[in-house]
């Protein structure tokens, strides 16, 4: 066994440690920003816009993550137009490309989870809304949103971990977030399993944390859902 | 003047028309039961009130003030012309549902302040103490305002609609079926809250299956029929000798 090499490469893995911290939560935090919206949209809004939400949730949850990733990444650079466009210089950084992959896919997957919490609002909580006066945005915000929140928490919560695991496909192309520096020791030390169990030994960290925070939020804002 | 008046009111599902033609008033103060068979249209009357169901013609007036309405397409359901309008007269006409239909993610006490919050524009502290007052109005100790509405029984949680009713100080209040969803042993005590408001000279709109209830608080009786009112009086002249044999099968009388 050779962990001298894994003690002597900490530096590495702590700044994998950063990268996929900063990947998953930058993804989570603009995934969920894009969710919230598109499930609104999506319970409330006529045939139309359901359709439309529903076509890029299909399309996104019916397609793996690494082949959205590549076509981002690799793909895009064929099209002439676009390699000559002004977004260019951000369409050809791979934590740019990353993290539009990763926020998509995401936003996909919590659109469809989001808008399952609306539907199990129960109509009466909302009609209660309607007929005390109050207005749309009222509604909405106070009863809406924290409704659909909470009764999505759990399901949320897997979401989360998932994309926090899914982060390991940035290796591909180029990012050297916790997977990345595992895989570049195999490759200049020709080690296999110390690289491989420490950085799974850092995921298993990062998702007992989150499990735990979301355990927290669960406790403290969908005490009301448990059943006694 | 009325308090609340409704004319010619007419809805539909579809081709069914589940009310034909209704009109009444209640005056300030006065108690009216709506009472009739499953789907003879009373409870559908009463949420085409607050337009919690569209009707495709009619008018709603409180204190003479009509609710300014227009159908989209000829003959279609008539919507809001003024939204705010709208608001503020389902603010004013507060309802109590059979299901409570409080909010349960919320603590009682939000469920009381929330409304009164964002719909009369009241303070926190303000909202609070009416809350408080009210829950105590109703028969529930303070204590209960940190639960969560499901935690309790379904007496206290009617109860608790009650009150958050009674928070936005409403000119009418409009009861739907209130105890229908209570176990036998709870149904005392919300009769009991709502005869004291029905004491207080408030004015309320009320379906209930609840006859001997309806007879003892009501000033008026309406009695409907395949959503048209057949029958409507003093509940002595009603429940004691009434006329239409329909009604006479529903109170049992042959």
């Amino acid at each position: 066994m050779n962990w001298d090499i894994i003690l002597d490469s900490a530096g590495l893995y702590l700044s994998g440690l950063r990268l996929t911290l900063g990947l998953t939560l930058a993804s989570l935090l603009f995934s969920f920003l894009l969710a919230v919206p598109l499930a609104l949209a999506k319970w409330s809004g006529g045939a139309v816009t359901r359709a439309i939400i529903s076509g890029y949730t299909l399309l996104f949850r019916g397609t793996p993550l690494l082949i959205q990733l590549f076509l981002i990444y690799f793909g895009l650079a064929q099209f002439e137009l676009l390699r000559e466009s002004w977004l260019w210089p951000w369409l050809s950084s791979p934590l740019v490309c990353v993290l539009l992959a990763f926020v998509l896919n995401s936003a996909a997957y919590s659109t469809e989870i989001f808008a399952a919490g609306l539907a199990h609002l129960p109509r009466g909580e909302i009609e209660a809304a309607r007929a005390f006066g109050m207005s749309a945005w009222v509604r909405t915000r106070r009863i809406y949103l924290p409704a659909m929140l909470t009764r999505s928490l759990p399901l949320y919560g897997n979401e989360a971990v998932m994309l926090m695991h899914a982060t390991s496909l940035a290796s591909t192309v180029t990012l050297m977030e916790i997977t990345g520096v595992a895989r570049n020791l195999t490759l200049n030390y020709y080690i296999q399993f110390e690289p491989y169990v420490t950085a799974g030994l850092l995921y298993l960290i990062l998702t007992l944390s989150l499990v735990g925070l979301l355990h927290w939020a669960e406790r403290r804002w969908a005490g009301y859902l448990v059943q006694r | 003047m009325a308090k609340l008046e409704v004319e010619g009111l007419c809805k539909r599902y579809g081709d069914h028309l589940v009310i034909d033609d209704v009109s009444f008033h209640a005056e300030e103060g006065e108690v009216i039961s709506l009472i009739g068979a499953s789907g003879s249209g009373k409870s559908t009357l009463l949420r085409c009130i607050n337009f919690l169901e569209r009707p495709f013609r009619g008018d709603i007036r409180l204190d003479g003030e009509r609710l300014l309405t227009c159908s989209e397409r000829p003959g279609g359901e008539l919507v809001a012309v003024d939204a705010r309008q709208l608001r503020r007269f389902r603010a004013r006409l507060a309802m109590v549902f059979q299901s409570f239909c409080l909010w349960t993610h919320m603590s009682v006490l939000d469920n009381l302040v929330l409304p009164q919050r964002h719909v009369l524009g009241r303070d926190e502290e303000a909202a609070r103490a009416q809350a408080l007052a009210q829950l105590a109005k109703v028969g529930l100790e303070a204590g209960i305002a940190r639960r969560y509405p499901e935690r309790l029984s379904g007496g206290q949680q009617q109860r608790v609609a009650i009150a958050r009713a009674l928070c936005l100080a409403p000119e009418v209040l409009l009861f739907d079926e209130p105890t229908s969803a209570l176990d036998p042993q709870r149904v005392g005590e919300v009769l009991e809250v709502m005869r004291a408001l029905a004491n207080e000279r408030r004015t309320m709109l009320l379906v209930t299956h609840e006859m001997s209830f309806a007879r003892q608080v009501s000033d008026r009786v309406l009695f409907l029929h395949r959503g048209r009112i057949e029958e409507q009086g003093a509940p002595e002249a009603v429940f004691g000798d009434p006329r239409s044999p329909r009604l006479r099968r529903l109170l049992g009388l042959g």
